[in-house]
């Protein structure tokens, strides 16, 4: 794109045109197919209903997880019109924003064997609705994030090897993917963002490479000045994030050592393709960043609920075949086994690449198709719940499922219902009803993961903006909240409807706050 | 071929005994690790430890496979833990010992198919591969600490079957040896067909599909030869082939050719996608150079061959004639190259340097994963991790606790169902002998040191050993036993239910049980029944205390 040698412009216009097919994929039938995870997928749509509401993040409900979560759902909402729109085209949105960086970092660091396998390799693990890892059965928009933090970042890290060709604009266009990626990161899930940053940092180090990522690090600054000034909320997601990572930050070795161990083909791969071109190139600092994507990608796997998939290390390899190729140039005698590194990599990637096309392919024929059954509320007609050929998690969806059916029915026996809020792992009646939604609750409740006996709002907070409280007989983890909050629940609320699956709690009368108050930093 | 070091030149070169000497080098070392600690350590599958050890416990009472206990799998299956039970006289040593015999013993016809077939590089990183999978005791596809001698037989299925399939390639030099490759196919089938017959179903077919190639249809018309005559020759002396085949013919009735519903097939090929990917990258690179029918028809053979054996064992991942069609595949490639003359062009990269390396990728995860799991279970035998079975015939099997959480808990379970059992049987009058059990396992005959039935069924699982068509053989499977284990469900399971609905092994031989036994005790995991009248079948001359098994010496 950028550099003006010609064999660049095919690398990037392959990738754009790659992205783009996906894109398409995804949001063309305007329908989410979900096979899997039913319950996090309320999150996201219940987070663009709020947000089309009026609401803003960490400000009118609390959420550890970075503001991006619930605006590009939004976004997605707003453009496609429907709930079953807003994940397939959120994330389409975000390939076609992401599609010129992918092309300018690829296309202007690594030479075309490398950077097409890889750059369609990230594309497809943006685009795939599904945990990566799992079955290509498995189809759900959760976790999404995750996704875009591994791509966002492996991106970011190829970044460390040098430009091929630099052009005179090399320098700016550097700062600015650097800084959308890491902005993209710290407003997605910080872990990914606090990562970037480091690798910013490290960046300084290098002298060719300084001026950008110095550019870089004064964006992300800039940026997030300008998004504090208009959200306003940086403090409060700072509490939020704080009393997430007391009820499960911490991981151990032991979670550390199984999880290299079930990722020990991908280190081998990347160890021969590391080791190689260390053998090399001799640098310290090389060896510093390879550790640094083999290490730093371990612990943030380890943190996510994910059995499968450390994107930094392919982005390690492929920075390691580049260099190594790079090397062999000048030398009269080529080295017969570096010659052959890009297959390597091809190997590394290519499986995973297949896999994810097969479950993007099946999500757009079962959504064209309009295979399986909507979800039932009116707001979730474009959202479908499909039996494939194993049943999976299918008997616990379609329970699931029932049971809001029966709590939707609870609620059209009351007036004019609003400020519904749901003692249990997501809310789907707001955005599925049409209600207004309530203020100062959490976007969900993940029992051990974001509230536990230790650390957890206090009912008073989580609850005070709460007029209507669903509490479900069976739920996912409805058990250990209704004990956490019975006080709360006792003296505030006061028993109105039930039904086989529900049980609905009206705020009392006499009740000393009815009005919603803001989510926001001090916790009274 | 100019390479960086010195060691990696002298592999270029293509002599071909250091490459061997290595592989049988790498064997003798893995044998140690297994077999000198003298202990087996296990953290899961309890039950096909005890089915294994009590196969080998029945043959050192002197009974013969198919004849005097009848079991799906080959006799190689209890002979080889029979012969490490014998050598040591512990049953915690049987495994590890027989296996570090047969490893010794398979090792010279895998080192000599390797060597005379691969690259040197490709031939030892194959050899390690190989070696370590069947030394290494866990179930392929799991943990390096689900250490387990379960399945050992599957195992030796794929190294054999993969050695076997590396024979497609013509000699890297000069006419080859005829008379040692036919020496080498014919063991390498017959184990196969003594172990699990499906590996030696598949490794007769490729003997077969070697028939069509012109230069090599002289071993293998000589390999299959040599298995006619060595069959015979077995039968000669064991004559129990065709009690095989009948327990074969009812494993294949009650378990299907094909298992598992369409679904659970796709989701089974797609956990090897990985691995289909990579060998179908390796064969699309082989053929475009080679341009050979029967190169392709080799490729098809190991994907759907492989496949159709996986789909007969308990595993998710290792269809290891995928990594013999990628070893095939890439030699192919790099033979091609070594003949072309290749124009060095600066900056371009090549297939076949990546051949050499791509195929290190494929096979070095494995490696290293089976070198952990045998040095952890080395390791863990040495230390005496976890605790001895308690009985003492068992002493020297461990159950631990190596991050295995999972698991624990549920072998804590079986083992005090075991503890349960035993001390009902204790409590029998007059003493409780020829004792079968309606579960995966009998371990009671070889921890009590009793004298074990003959005639039955040891193995009993629903729908894989037993099913409504073994119903006819089931009076046959008791009729020798005095005291029947059947294993109580508890309440509201899947198991209680499949039972009221006639579909398990209990409501198969309900019946019989009720017909010929009387229950005796009822304890928390046990109803015992005992014979009502003496025993039919049984021998006078055998009856009592008078035999001792032969390991005990």
């Amino acid at each position: 794109m950028t550099a003006p040698a010609s064999r660049t412009v095919p690398t990037a216009g392959l990738l754009i045109a790659a992205a783009a097919a996906f894109a398409l994929l995804l949001a063309l039938p305007g329908q989410t197919i979900t096979t899997a995870y039913v319950n996090d997928l309320f999150i996201f749509l219940d987070g663009a209903y709020r947000i089309a509401a009026g609401q803003v993040p960490n400000r009118d409900f609390h959420t550890a997880l970075g503001p991006l979560v619930f605006y590009l759902p939004a976004l997605g909402l707003w453009v496609s019109g429907t709930l079953g729109g807003a994940m397939p085209t959120g994330m389409a949105l975000l390939l076609g924003f992401l599609a010129p960086v992918v092309a300018h970092v690829l296309a202007s660091r690594l030479r075309p064997a490398v950077a097409l396998p890889f750059g369609v390799f990230l594309l497809l693990v943006l685009a795939v609705p599904m945990n990566l890892g799992e079955s290509i059965r498995a189809l759900s928009f959760a976790m999404f994030y995750n996704r875009i933090g591994w791509a966002a970042l492996a991106l970011l890290l190829v970044m460390y090897c040098p430009p091929l060709r630099p052009s005179r604009r090399q320098a700016w266009l550097d700062a600015l993917s650097a800084a959308a990626l890491t902005v993209l990161m710290l407003t997605l899930k910080v872990t990914y963002g606090v990562v970037a940053l480091a690798f910013l940092a490290f960046m300084l180090l290098d002298r060719h490479q300084r001026r950008w990522a110095g550019g870089a690090i004064g964006l992300t600054l800039l940026a997030g000045l300008l998004i504090e000034l208009v959200w306003g909320a940086s403090f409060a997601h700072f509490y939020d994030l704080l009393l997430t990572s007391q009820v499960s930050g911490a991981r151990g070795f032991v979670d550390w050592t199984l999880g290299f161990l079930r990722h020990l083909a991908d280190y081998v791969m990347f160890g021969i393709i590391a080791g190689l071109a260390l053998w090399r190139s001799r640098s310290w600092r090389d060896a510093l960043f390879y550790g640094f994507c083999a290490g730093v990608g371990l612990v943030i796997m380890a943190q996510n609920s994910q059995p499968w998939g450390i994107i930094t290390v392919h982005a390690g390899a492929a920075v390691g075949a580049e260099l190594l190729l790079r090397s062999e140039e000048f030398r009269t005698r080529a080295w017969t086994f570096a010659r052959g590194v890009p297959l390597v990599l091809l190997a590394l990637v290519l499986p995973t690449a297949v896999h994810c096309l097969l479950a993007l392919g099946l999500h757009a024929g079962l959504a064209a198709a309009r295979f399986g059954e909507p979800f039932p509320m009116a707001g979730y007609g474009q959202v479908r719940l499909a039996l494939l050929w194993e049943p999976g998690d299918h008997d616990f969806s379609s329970a699931y499922l029932a049971s809001l059916k029966d709590g939707a029915a609870l609620l059209a026996t009351v007036d004019n219902p609003k400020h519904v809020s749901v003692l249990d792992f997501a809310n789907p009646f707001s955005a599925g009803l049409g209600l207004d939604p309530p203020r100062g609750d959490n976007a969900w409740l993940h029992w051990g993961r974001n509230v536990s006996l230790e650390h957890h709002l206090p009912g008073g907070d989580l609850l005070g903006g709460v007029h209507l409280l669903m509490v479900p007989k069976w739920g996912i983890n409805n058990i250990p909240l209704a004990d956490l909050y019975a006080d709360t629940i006792r003296t505030q609320f006061e028993p109105a409807r039930e039904s086989a699956a529900w049980t609905l709690y009206r705020r009392r009368e006499s009740a000393d706050r009815p009005v919603a108050e803001p989510a926001s930093g001090g916790q009274s | 071929m100019s390479s960086g070091s010195a060691g990696l030149r002298s592999l270029e070169a293509g002599r071909t005994w250091p490459v061997a000497s290595l592989v049988l080098a790498l064997a003798l070392l893995c044998a140690l690790l297994l077999a000198l600690p003298g202990q087996t350590v296990a953290t899961r599958y309890l039950n096909d430890l005890f089915l294994i050890l009590d196969h080998a416990y029945r043959v050192s009472w002197g009974q013969v496979l198919n004849q005097d206990f009848h079991t799906p799998l080959g006799p190689l299956a209890s002979y080889v833990p029979a012969l490490g039970y014998r050598l040591s006289g512990s049953l915690g040593a049987a495994m590890p010992l027989g296996m570090a015999l047969l490893l010794l013993g398979l090792a010279p016809a895998i080192a000599f198919v390797l060597a005379s077939r691969l690259h040197p590089l490709l031939a030892l990183s194959y050899g390690a591969f190989l070696i370590l999978i069947l030394a290494v005791p866990i179930n392929l596809g799991e943990g390096v600490n689900a250490l387990t001698f379960a399945k050992f037989y599957n195992r030796i299925g794929w190294v054999v079957l993969g050695t076997l399939l590396i024979l497609h390639l013509r000699a890297r030099q000069g006419p080859g040896s005829g008379s040692l490759d036919a020496a080498c196919a014919a063991i390498l089938t017959l184990v196969a067909l003594y172990t699990k017959a499906t590996y030696g179903v598949a490794a007769l077919g490729f003997l077969a599909l070697m028939l069509l190639d012109r230069r090599q249809r002289g071993w293998a018309l000589g390999a299959l030869g040599g298995i006619a005559v060595v069959v015979l020759a077995i039968e000669f002396v064991w004559r129990s082939s065709f009690g095989y085949l009948a327990d074969l013919q009812m494993a294949l009735a009650v378990s299907g050719a094909l298992r598992g519903s369409w679904g659970q097939i796709l989701d089974h090929i797609l956990v090897s996608l990985a691995d289909y990917v990579l060998v179908t990258l390796f064969a699309v690179l082989a053929l475009r150079r080679s341009r050979s029918l029967r190169d392709a028809l080799f490729y098809l053979y190991c994907g759907i061959v492989g496949f159709l054996l996986i789909n007969q064992n308990f595993q998710s991942w290792g269809i290891i004639t995928l990594h013999a069609a990628a070893a095939v595949a890439a030699e192919t490639i790099l033979r091609h190259t070594d003949g072309a003359v290749v124009t060095p062009e600066r900056e371009r990269w090549t297939a076949a340097a990546g051949a050499k390396l791509l195929f290190l990728a494929l096979v070095l995860p494995t490696i290293i994963h089976c070198t952990l799991a045998l040095g952890l279970h080395t390791v863990a035998a040495a230390n005496r991790a976890g605790d001895p079975v308690p009985f003492a015939n068992l002493n020297e099997v461990r159950f631990a606790n190596l991050w295995t959480w999972g698991d624990h808990g549920g072998g804590l379970d079986q083992l005090k169902a075991v503890n349960d059992g035993a001390a009902a049987l204790a409590g029998l009058t007059p003493r409780a002998e020829r004792v079968a059990v309606l579960d995966l396992a009998n371990p009671f005959s070889a921890a009590l040191g009793l004298r074990p039935p003959r005639g039955d069924l040891p193995w009993v699982q629903w729908e894989r050993t037993v099913g409504p068509a073994a119903a006819s053989r089931a009076a046959g499977f008791l009729a020798d036993v005095v005291v029947v284990l059947e294993p109580k469900q508890a309440p509201d399971t899947d198991a209680a239910r499949a039972d009221k609905e006639g579909r398990s092994p209990t409501a198969l031989f309900r019946p019989v049980l009720a017909a010929e036994f009387e229950v005796v005790r009822e304890t928390d995991h046990w109803i015992v029944h005992r014979r009502i009248r003496p025993a039919r079948t049984g021998c006078v001359d055998c009856s009592g205390s008078g035999q001792r098994p032969a390991g005990h010496t």
